[in-house]
């Protein structure tokens, strides 16, 4: 069987999930997709975001969303972040995983997972305002064969930032909870979330021959980076 | 054998010599122009200019912050190395205005004491 994960059901995530489905639901392979989220709705994610209720957990929404949709498909959700003490029980050998977080401790952790497996496919994507980018961190055989998420950014590697899965119940419900966020475009994350979709397609043809793909949705371009003859599979 | 017959017999060699020259010339004069132009990078956005030798990095910056998409906060790099707006460019040079990878819209979380 297929394995995907998508952590993070947010702006970029909620609408890869769908997409991603219809795609798998035309392929003659048993396919099993979970959704990551320890994260719930709330009134300032309608402006980006599909959801019915407030208060409900983003991942058991969408899957709820999709079940009836793709029969064909084996749909799960997991309302929990992604942590030390769960990274190494969601992310497993032959995985492909698509990483939809705004924190580089989760990037950080994932990468790092990821790098202890022997075949793994991880497709990273984030975004400010009108552009973003995705990163395509591909293990075959115990060897890396496109560069890391920590190896590409140093400020991955040592992130400032915390693990929203490390924060105590306590310190995020009784304390006031100052956050930094770039704003975010609907749009923007359309784009990066379809270009990750795209990413994976040229991941499973074999023809990565980059290691991430910049987007700007002002300017209308994309650009792979570093762009090389020949391919990395 | 006249004049005139070797002239005729040098003649074809000559034209392809003068040929070889002429394309050796505009590859020459192609990769010239090339040198003296300088690549800025940023993001999904890539050009390459001939009028920002001798121009600095922060500049460049201001010119292209619109039409690059380029953040206040974007650090510059020559060859992969931090500089500040202060460099001034030459041809041939390679300049990109990075933000970090897969890491964009990041968040920070603070637990603020009530």
């Amino acid at each position: 069987m297929n394995k995907f994960k998508v952590i993070g059901a947010g702006g970029i995530g909620s609408y890869l999930v769908e997409p991603l489905c219809r795609y798998l639901s035309s392929l003659n392979e048993s396919c099993e997709v979970t959704v990551i989220d320890g994260d719930f709705y709330e009134e300032r994610n309608r402006e980006r975001q599909r959801f019915s209720a407030l208060n409900v957990n983003k991942a058991e929404e969408t899957v709820n969303a999709l079940v009836q949709q793709f029969p064909k498909i084996h749909l799960t959700h997991k309302a929990e972040y992604i942590t030390e003490d769960n990274v190494i029980s969601l992310i497993r050998e032959n995985d492909t995983v698509f990483l939809c977080v705004d924190n580089h401790a989760t990037r950080k952790l994932v990468s790092e997972r990821c790098g202890e497996l022997n075949n793994v496919t991880l497709i990273s994507g984030g975004n400010e305002y009108t552009d973003g980018n995705v990163v395509c961190y591909l293990r075959k055989d115990g060897q890396d064969i496109t560069r890391s998420l920590t190896d590409l950014d140093p400020k991955i590697a040592n992130p400032e930032d915390k693990n929203p899965g490390e924060i105590e119940n306590v310190q995020r419900e009784g304390c006031q909870r100052e956050a930094e966020i770039s704003p975010q475009l609907l749009f923007t994350n359309l784009a990066v979330a379809s270009l990750m979709l795209n990413c994976y397609r040229k991941c499973e043809q074999g023809k990565v021959n980059f290691h991430q793909v910049y987007v700007d949705i002002d300017t209308l371009r994309t650009r792979p980076s570093p762009e090389q003859e020949g391919f990395f599979l | 054998m006249t004049q005139e017959q070797m002239r005729d017999d040098v003649s074809p060699q000559m034209t392809s010599e003068t040929s070889q020259v002429k394309e050796m010339s505009e590859v020459i004069s192609k990769i010239s122009a090339s040198m003296a132009k300088v690549r800025v990078v940023h993001g999904a956005n890539e050009q390459y200019f001939d009028n920002l030798e001798g121009k600095t990095v922060g500049i460049v910056r201001k010119r292209l912050r619109e039409v690059f998409n380029i953040p206040g906060d974007a650090d510059a790099l020559i060859s992969g190395k931090s500089v500040g707006d202060d460099f001034v460019l030459q041809g041939g040079q390679s300049l990109e205005f990075v933000k970090p990878s897969g890491t964009k819209g990041y968040r920070i979380f603070h637990n603020v004491q009530k």
